[in-house]
């Protein structure tokens, strides 16, 4: 039988270094899932994973089981490659949606082009579709591309996801509405420039 | 007609059961809804294909081994700026301490002065060529024994006496 995150995150408190194998080899998979869609290279994403878990086991004995584990674990994997942004200069932090209450997320739709032709699937082949994907993901901020890839990837709840960025499930709910029309218009777009190349 | 807000809550899994229920009736009569909740699964398929891809081909045989000699690395850093901590902290008192004991010492033993045993002569007797002398010594590492010590001085003879 596993034991469950809590029982091992008690082991490695007392100081188990083979409980928090285990943590590591449950997580690195899905931990590094999210540095991809973040960072968006294999080499960086490596990085972030191996930076995380070092973070993660540093800070373990502070935690307290407030949040769950993986919620826990996501914001560190957030904040990291937020910094690596920092550090490489890449910071895309403009959050559009921020500006638009959580009421008003009609007139996000009225200023957002609409998707109606978009198809990611069509005529292309997997890796194809990663680089869109990827070139997507680049064009948000690093908040929606956060936001987006724990709802799509990761299946957080509203309520997880804003645990883990520190805001309101309405900030989320914004901000996941904004980041699906912007990739849907991005990559609309990106299809039609291959298309005309 | 579903309202964004709806509609998206509706595919995320967000609503209560009644009004996930209201929601979809109303699609059934709303086919741009219909048509942007298709978008959203094809998105979320096609996110999730993606980044499951790039999960797959990511080679993790190493990070256990990297992490493990960078927790290692860490603990052994720790261990030594807790001892320095520990020094900075209470060096400076413990080497008080330790002057204050050694002072403390010496001041006792001087003020103590030698050690010496209470000795009472009982009675000195003197002869052509010895001196004799009894007295009693008072040990003080054995409570209430005395020891009677008879010390006989010989004399040199008077060169040129017969």
């Amino acid at each position: 039988m596993n034991p469950d995150d809590q029982t091992l995150v008690l082991q490695c408190q007392a100081g188990d270094t083979g409980a928090f194998q285990i943590l590591v080899e449950r997580y690195q998979r899905r931990v590094y899932g999210i540095a991809f869609g973040m960072v968006g290279n294999a080499e960086d994403a490596m990085d972030v994973t191996q930076d995380a878990f070092i973070k993660i086991h540093r800070n373990l004995a502070g935690f307290r089981g407030s949040s769950s584990f993986y919620t826990w674990i996501y914001r560190i994997v957030v904040n990291l490659c937020i910094d690596h942004f920092r550090k490489s200069g890449r910071v895309k932090n403009v959050d559009y949606d921020d500006q638009v209450g959580r009421e008003d997320a009609g007139e996000v739709a009225a200023i957002v082009p609409s998707t109606k032709d978009f198809d990611p699937g069509r005529a292309l082949d997997r890796r194809e579709l990663r680089e869109l994907l990827d070139k997507g993901l680049e064009e948000l901020s690093d908040n929606h591309r956060a936001v987006i890839l724990m709802r799509e990837v990761e299946g957080l709840s509203y309520g997880e996801i804003a645990e883990v960025l520190g805001c309101s499930t309405g900030t989320v709910m914004s901000r996941l509405f904004y980041a699906r029309k912007r990739m849907a218009v991005v990559l609309k777009e990106l299809m039609a420039k291959g298309e005309e190349a | 007609m579903v309202t964004e807000k709806d509609l998206q809550r509706y595919f995320d899994g967000e609503l209560s059961p009644a009004k996930a229920r209201k929601v979809y009736r109303e699609l059934q009569d709303d086919p741009a809804g219909q048509q942007q909740l298709a978008e959203y699964r094809q998105l979320r398929s096609s996110l999730g294909q993606a980044t499951k891809a790039a999960a797959e081909e990511a080679n993790f045989d190493h990070l256990w081994t990297r992490v493990k000699a960078n927790i290692k690395e860490e603990d052994a850093v720790r261990s030594s700026s807790r001892f320095s901590e520990w020094l900075r902290r209470y060096g400076l008192v413990v080497a008080s301490l330790a002057v204050a004991l050694v002072v403390g010492l010496i001041v006792t033993m001087q003020s103590a002065g030698p050690v010496s045993n209470d000795c009472v002569i009982e009675s000195i007797e003197t002869g052509p060529n010895a001196l004799s002398t009894i007295m009693t010594i008072e040990d003080p590492a054995i409570a209430g024994e005395e020891t009677t010590v008879i010390w006989v001085t010989e004399t040199a003879a008077d060169e040129g006496e017969p």
